[in-house]
């Protein structure tokens, strides 16, 4: 079923219309974070552009592509990625890695405020690093990366 | 029925208008007229069982039409040829209100609601096209170009700034990285930048993200690869416009809008609107042959 213009307008996703369940889109995630894990970021991107298309208030999909897009050396579209995430589920650990990675990969020596996106970051990850999951994981590596 | 409706029906019938009696039973006789007259009306078993279609109108009270005398032919059978010969002409009873009123009209035939129907039809789906080209013309026309660039730099200055607002903690975050952040807005494409705008809470702008989104990618790469080779200094980020941007800016915008999928997804559209008045010719078209087959079967068959 294509969508009109008027349901688009009214904010309806395609996925609310087609019927395109969160299962299924997080079958979808899946594969993409698969493709992304084996390097192939080309397809992981394009997976995830499906993705978000389908279904604009997926943060775990603007999250993944956030992180896809910076793999790729776009870091600005990364943090747009990121902020998209962020707006729609700002509590989300994985969002919050995100966007703190996306902050991370701006140039230092682009625009102003490099060493405050540095500091907004090490604070986000120090905020994640408790716990024994994946992103706790990550951030801890971040943030001994980072240094004191 | 006018009198030049009625002339082809006439000859044939050589019995007085005023007796319809005498009239059913006239017409058998003289067309065998070196025969003993046939009597619709004689013993059963004869001509009545033999053609039970034929006496079937004779015996009722409307008789077949070319059977009726004259005088009756205006109020049963009617209907049928006047429509077809008096084409356009409503009732004078029937006040029509709508565009679609004579579908109700009583005094239309069949063939002359269709034909309203695909007039109908016909016009709407030309106001269609006319419209469907009008926004061609308006977008890839001359002059498109120039619309364009002014309409997309108004929602995607409207999408950064819902996705970074301005005088908060981002001004102090990402202060001088405006052109950056837009270039990548632009880079998302039509389909990505209308989910990003929908993400961020303006589902409104969609739609120009969607329709505009890739064509601006294109019409302002130039601008936007100077901007990034300009004010980015590490090697991470300097060679990203010449891997990326580069080749949209060789033969900038022109090149890329005539055969943009949003393009051909206008054309796609006009296509479609014009294989649709074909299907709607045939449509009535077969109907209409379908309709004179069937007649012309019964005429065939009374010979």
């Amino acid at each position: 079923m294509i969508p009109t213009v008027e349901e688009l307008k009214a904010g309806r996703t395609l996925a609310e219309i087609q019927g395109f369940t969160a299962e299924m889109g997080a079958a979808v995630g899946s594969l993409a974070a698969t493709e992304a894990g084996s390097g192939d970021l080309t397809v992981a991107r394009a997976i995830l552009e499906g993705l978000v298309v389908t279904n604009p208030r997926d943060a775990l999909a603007w999250a993944l592509l956030s992180q896809v897009e910076r793999r790729r050396g776009e870091p600005y579209t990364a943090l747009l990625c990121a902020e998209a995430a962020a707006r729609l589920s700002p509590g989300d650990r994985q969002v919050r890695l995100a966007r703190a990675e996306a902050l991370l990969a701006v140039p230092a020596e682009a625009g102003t405020g490099g060493a405050r996106r540095r500091e907004v970051a090490r604070g986000d990850l120090s905020d994640l690093g408790a716990g024994a999951d994946e992103v706790a994981r990550r951030a801890g590596a971040l943030l001994r990366a980072l240094g004191p | 029925m006018s009198p030049t409706q009625a002339a082809p029906v006439a000859p044939r019938i050589t019995v007085p208008p005023d007796d319809p009696a005498t009239s059913d039973r006239a017409p058998a006789a003289i067309r065998s007229p070196g025969s003993p007259a046939v009597s619709l009306e004689g013993p059963p078993g004869g001509v009545a069982a033999l053609l039970p279609w034929f006496t079937e109108g004779v015996g009722a009270t409307a008789p077949t039409p070319w059977l009726v005398a004259p005088s009756a032919a205006g109020k049963g059978s009617g209907a049928g040829y006047a429509g077809a010969l008096v084409a356009g002409a409503a009732s004078p009873g029937v006040k029509a209100t709508g565009d679609w009123a004579f579908l109700s009209d009583p005094s239309l035939s069949v063939e002359e609601k269709l034909s309203r129907f695909m007039i109908a039809v016909q016009k709407k789906l030309g106001d269609q096209l006319t419209d469907k080209m009008n926004d061609y013309k308006a977008k890839y026309g001359e002059g498109g170009t120039e619309t364009k660039e002014k309409q997309g730099g108004g929602f995607l200055g409207s999408i950064l700034g819902a996705i970074f607002p301005s005088g908060g903690i981002f001004d102090k975050l990402l202060g001088g990285l405006e052109d950056l952040l837009g270039g990548a807005l632009k880079s998302l494409g039509g389909p990505v930048l209308a989910a990003l705008a929908t993400a961020v809470g303006l589902p409104m702008l969609a739609p120009a993200a969607l329709k505009f989104g890739e064509s601006l990618g294109g019409a302002l790469a130039g601008v936007l690869t100077g901007d990034k080779a300009k004010t980015t200094t590490t090697p991470k980020t300097t060679s990203k416009p010449t891997t990326t941007s580069t080749p949209k800016t060789t033969t900038p915008a022109k090149k890329g809008e005539a055969g943009s999928p949003d393009e051909r997804l206008e054309m796609l559209e006009i296509q479609r609107l014009v294989e649709k008045q074909n299907q709607m010719f045939t449509l009535v078209s077969n109907l209409l042959k379908s309709m004179h087959d069937t007649s012309m079967v019964a005429i065939q068959n009374v010979r």
